[in-house]
């Protein structure tokens, strides 16, 4: 009797190991992944038309990219992004020229487009007067 | 034993889920196109209902001040924030002068600097809009009163008066947190920051868009710039930018390239003052600028022509590498 009790205390010992291991690695997973926003991304330029989503352009690679639905072209350049052709009424957005810090946007308001910098590691303000 | 742990576990699981949580509730970021502008509100424990209150509010402003670009002054049939904001902005005038007067938007209707068709009027149609001006007392706010044909224009203040309504809001919300409303050129600051540091303000280089021209920390409060250089239009070389002088109806001939002002909470309608100075600043050029420069509370940036950057006392601005530029003091 006394050596069946033993038994049962052993089996369940491992059980509750197993259950703080799991427990302790979903501990650290959550940490990590999402209390301190995951892993390092590099800064990206992303696109918005009509306050939706559209794309995303990384800025560690120069190059121009056409975004043939939007009618306007985005050009890269060391590290920092402008519209630089577009077929709205004003150029404006044109005229804006390259941004390339947190913060920083450019605004085509004909065309309701909004390219805004994104990142993380660098918000070197809370605000930019223009 | 295996109970204590596994209780400790569970509880610091909660809270790093209750922390994520948390912060998905919390943290606000909103943007809408509004006032001619890419208008955006970014804040720390601000509710959502607050957020949708601010951008409902805001929606209505638009459209009251927007409806005054076709619609006659006496003929306005919505009025609510268009007196209030006419009344409020007459009680600067009385302190700094006439030089912003909302009744010009005759003039700017001419000039139709921020349509699609801007263009230079004849002389005529210049001195018919000039004549058209009230009288900046704005008739308490009664619109019915204004002339015939005098249509109003409160591009001058509207972001300003818009970030005091904001602030309002948020007031009267008791938000614990803080927020940012941003229209580009004009910003409203809300409550500490999460970290307790002051904001960090910049502003853009007016000659050179790609640039910085320098930076400055503020605490809560209202910003606003004003320069020639962002909207304008161009005829046979020559360009005519948005901000117009009363005293002879043409875009402004200032040495000025651009303004900043930072006004503390605190102010009534400070928003409407950092909105309404930037502009009346601009429009009088570095030569009075003396005038502005020494008040205990409100700070400003100046970037004249000839590179020469001024500064308001105890003013923390300092200036980006920039070989165009200088700071005199």
């Amino acid at each position: 009797m006394k050596s069946f009790d033993n038994l049962q205390r052993k089996t369940v010992g491992k059980c509750e190991i197993i259950v703080i291991l799991i427990l302790l690695f979903v501990t650290i997973f959550l940490y990590i992944f999402l209390l301190q926003g995951g892993s390092d991304e590099n800064a990206v330029a992303q696109i918005f038309f009509d306050g939706e989503f559209y794309a995303e352009i990384p800025l560690d690679e120069n190059g121009e990219f056409p975004l043939e639905k939007l009618e306007l072209t985005l050009t890269v350049l060391n590290g920092k992004i402008a519209i630089t052709e577009n077929n709205c009424v004003g150029q404006d957005c044109v005229k804006a020229g390259f941004i390339g810090s947190s913060r920083e946007v450019i605004v085509c308001l004909p065309k309701k487009i909004v390219v805004k910098i994104f990142d993380k590691e660098n918000v070197d303000y809370d605000v930019i007067l223009q | 034993m295996f109970k204590k742990i596994l209780l400790t576990m569970s509880c610091l699981i909660a809270i790093i889920f209750s922390s994520c949580v948390y912060n998905g509730e919390k943290n606000i970021s909103r943007e809408d196109f509004l006032f001619d502008s890419y208008v955006s509100l970014s804040g720390d424990r601000i509710s959502a209902e607050t957020a949708d209150e601010i951008f409902e509010t805001l929606s209505v402003l638009d459209k009251e001040f927007d409806s005054c670009y076709e619609t006659k002054a006496n003929e306005l049939s919505s009025v609510k924030y268009i007196g209030e904001c006419l009344v409020e902005t007459s009680k600067f005038n009385e302190i700094y002068g006439d030089k912003i007067n909302l009744s010009c938007g005759g003039l700017t209707k001419i000039w139709g600097i921020s349509t699609e068709n801007p263009r230079v009027p004849t002389d005529d149609e210049i001195a018919s809009a000039i004549l058209s001006l009230s009288k900046t007392d704005y008739f308490g706010g009664d619109t019915k009163k204004f002339h015939d044909e005098c249509y109003l224009d409160f591009g001058a203040v509207a972001k300003g008066y818009a970030c005091d309504k904001t602030f309002e809001i948020l007031e009267k919300n008791q938000a614990e947190g803080n927020a940012v409303l941003s229209f580009g050129s004009t910003a409203l600051l809300f409550g500490e920051k999460s970290d307790g540091e002051n904001y960090k303000i910049a502003i853009k280089d007016p000659l050179e868009k790609n640039r910085i021209l320098g930076c400055f920390e503020v605490s809560e409060g209202f910003l606003s710039t004003c320069g020639g250089y962002e909207r304008f239009f161009s005829v046979d070389g020559e360009n005519y930018c948005h901000v117009l002088s009363l005293e002879d109806g043409f875009p402004a001939k200032t040495d000025i390239l651009s303004v900043s002002v930072f006004v503390p909470k605190g102010y009534e309608n400070g928003g409407i003052l950092s909105d309404f100075l930037s502009t009346y600043i601009f429009l009088e050029g570095t030569q009075n600028l003396e005038n502005y420069l020494h008040d205990e509370d409100i700070k400003i940036v100046v970037a004249d022509k000839n590179g020469k950057v001024f500064l308001s006392d105890k003013n923390s601005f300092s200036l980006e590498e920039n070989e165009n530029y200088e700071i005199v003091r």
